[in-house]
């Protein structure tokens, strides 16, 4: 039963992919590379020339800063350790977390969204005054003060960005919420005294999941720039200096960027890759969902 | 027919509540419907028809309150400041909702809506009972089989209403609630949506609450007229015949304002609008707006008067009752 709401979320879902393929050039060419980015991500710890350097875990400070060679494709770092194996391991790290940050923040920000547009009032003022003041909180700060708390691990910046980046979600889900609610088909169901968690899988969860999935496709690219400028900024804590990461090694790169600039340039091409990537395929899909926008360049002048 | 009362409310009143107390939309209202009668509910916007629907059909929102009692099918439903529909909103009496659109979900198709509703009512039915039952309402509102794979998007403005229909009438209800279900539908498919109900109505043997506020539908579908101004009923006739000859000036003026056939008068129009709830006048609630007033409709407001075949609220049968 509850699969078949589904399917016309999906439906929705591919139907807008197929559309914007077929229209746009730039969606194509970033769909394509998205997939072999997540591709080499996913074979990264597989294909990795060496594996142990690549987590860290192997030093050999002998072989610090050598320039590109047939050995090291991309050259070695100030610890002797292969550039490419880095990138590799911490493009999918990166990757990864920010998959996770983005559909963790959509289900609790759908969840939380519409069950404050069906609560009471009172419940409904506060929760948006909370969830206003989350939208307030810079992700940065908050990443740093739960690293400081939790120790700085790659799960307090994922917390973090999660706490920083529902609140979006549940924004737009509860005020696409407040106008279903005022519907038949989701007040006559409340008076007739069904529960609220049925009407929100029921009804209100597939009348917004399509629109709430085409916004977390958009913001995928952000939130690995986000990941990447809170890791360059502060690392991820004091121990972890091994841990492969692509805004650390940015950080770490620019010590050595005259003597070594390689180290400094795989990841943060890598980087610059991913964010216009992901922005050019979000740009696409959100356009493509909302064509009022499609000019919207317009306004800047 | 045996006389059954299906609908009986004796001096109900229902209320919103605001920021700065209660706003009596309905008052002391005296209706009584009888079983398998098509009862039209007439009055402009604002008047309270559409409060009075939601109350039968107990679908009053959370913050309504009531006083008086009402009685559908045998059932206190609302005693007082209490209302519990429990065991009969939904199963014996349905609304048909005034905007189609907004009763159907549009993420899922017209079959599996219906066969939600019939699984609910029915559980212990196979599902493919289910879905011929399903099958079987959407041929009684005269929809094709392949309506039952549509989205509601899909659907055209009057086959949407058929569907809000046989949606509504999957329970099985012995009263329906039809609030305006010609609003926003052209003058062909008025009839053709009024006559379909018509037809239910008497096949099922249901008793049919029309809402509306036009006049023509009502003189098309009715056997009882009550027509209602600011949350009470002015006038009440067992009759269509009551649209012939008006009695309450309301009335009178509502149908000097139908467009006539070959007529080249200027339509006339009642003056005003219909009071605010919580602002309404002292005295007949009419008295602004009617053109026989006299000095005692100010002061007073009329009682229900029996004059000829119908009841009417207004002092100018007052006299002619008395004798």
């Amino acid at each position: 039963m509850s699969s078949l709401p589904l399917r016309s979320t999906i439906e929705d879902i591919t139907s807008l992919l197929t559309r914007t393929w077929r229209k746009r050039p730039g969606f194509r060419v970033s769909l394509i590379i998205m997939i072999v980015l997540f591709t080499v991500a996913a074979l990264g710890p597989y294909i990795a020339p060496y594996p142990r350097q690549g987590l860290g875990v192997e030093i050999d400070v002998t072989n610090a800063l050598l320039p590109p060679s047939p050995k090291h494709i991309l050259g070695t770092d100030s610890l002797g350790r292969d550039v490419l194996s880095r990138v590799l391991f911490a493009l999918g790290r990166g990757l990864y977390q920010s998959l996770v940050v983005v559909a963790v923040s959509l289900v609790l920000g759908i969840v939380v969204g519409s069950f404050t547009a069906l609560a009471p009032r009172s419940i409904e003022a506060v929760v948006s005054y909370v969830i206003e003041l989350l939208l307030a909180l810079p992700s940065i700060l908050l990443a740093a003060l739960l690293a400081i708390l939790l120790g700085g691990t790659a799960t307090s910046i994922t917390v973090a960005l999660i706490v920083t980046w529902f609140p979006w979600y549940a924004r737009v889900s509860y005020l696409q919420a407040r106008g279903l609610r005022e519907l038949d088909f989701v007040r006559i169901p409340l008076y007739y005294g069904l529960s609220r968690a049925y009407v929100v899988v029921k009804h209100i969860g597939p009348n917004i999941l399509a629109p709430m999935i085409v916004e977390a496709l958009s913001d995928m690219g952000s939130v690995v720039l986000e990941i990447s400028s809170i890791t360059f900024l502060f690392g991820i804590g004091i121990g972890s200096f091994e841990e492969p990461d692509l805004g650390m090694m940015v950080a770490n790169g620019l010590r050595d960027l005259v003597r070594a600039p390689w180290v400094f340039t795989a990841p943060a091409a890598i980087l610059a890759l991913i964010a216009i990537v992901f922005t050019v395929f979000g740009e696409a899909v959100y356009e493509e969902h909302h064509p009022i926008l499609r000019r919207r360049w317009w306004l800047w002048f | 027919m045996a006389l059954v009362l299906v609908v009986r409310s004796e001096e109900l009143g229902i209320g919103y509540e605001h920021d700065e107390g209660v706003a009596w939309v309905v008052e002391d209202l005296d209706l009584e419907v009888e079983h398998g009668v098509v009862t039209c509910l007439i009055g402009e916007s604002g008047c309270g028809k559409s409060t009075i629907g939601n109350a039968i059909s107990g679908l009053l929102p959370p913050y309504a309150r009531t006083y008086g009692r009402l009685v559908v099918a045998d059932r206190v439903v609302i005693d007082g400041d209490k209302m519990n529909f429990t065991g009969v909103r939904g199963k014996v009496v349905v609304r048909i909702a005034q905007d189609p659109a907004s009763a159907l979900n549009p993420y899922l198709t017209i079959g599996e809506q219906l066969s939600t509703a019939i699984r609910t009512h029915f559980p212990g039915l196979s599902e493919h009972d289910v879905r011929s039952k399903a099958l079987e309402l959407l041929s009684d509102v005269m929809l094709g089989e392949d309506v039952y794979d549509r989205y509601p998007h899909q659907l055209s403005g009057g086959m949407k209403r058929r569907a809000a229909i046989a949606l509504a009438l999957a329970p099985e209800p012995e009263v329906i609630v039809a609030d305006e279900p010609t609003s926003a539908l052209d003058a062909y498919l008025k009839y053709a949506v009024a006559s379909l109900l018509k037809k239910l109505q008497r096949e099922w043997e249901l008793t049919l609450v029309f809402i509306t506020h036009d006049v023509s539908i009502a003189r098309y579908i009715c056997d009882q007229v009550v027509v209602v101004y600011a949350g009470r009923i002015v006038e009440e006739g067992a009759s269509p015949r009551c649209l012939e000859s008006p009695s309450h000036p309301y009335l009178e003026l509502l149908l000097k304002a139908l467009p006539k056939r070959f007529s080249k008068d200027r339509l006339a129009d009642i003056p005003g609008m219909p009071p605010r709830p919580g602002m309404y006048p002292t005295g007949c609630k009419f008295h602004p707006r009617c053109p026989y007033v006299f000095e005692r409709c100010r002061q007073e407001e009329p009682p229900i008067i029996k004059a000829g075949d119908r009841l009417v609220r207004c002092w100018r049968y007052y006299e002619q009752s008395l004798t």
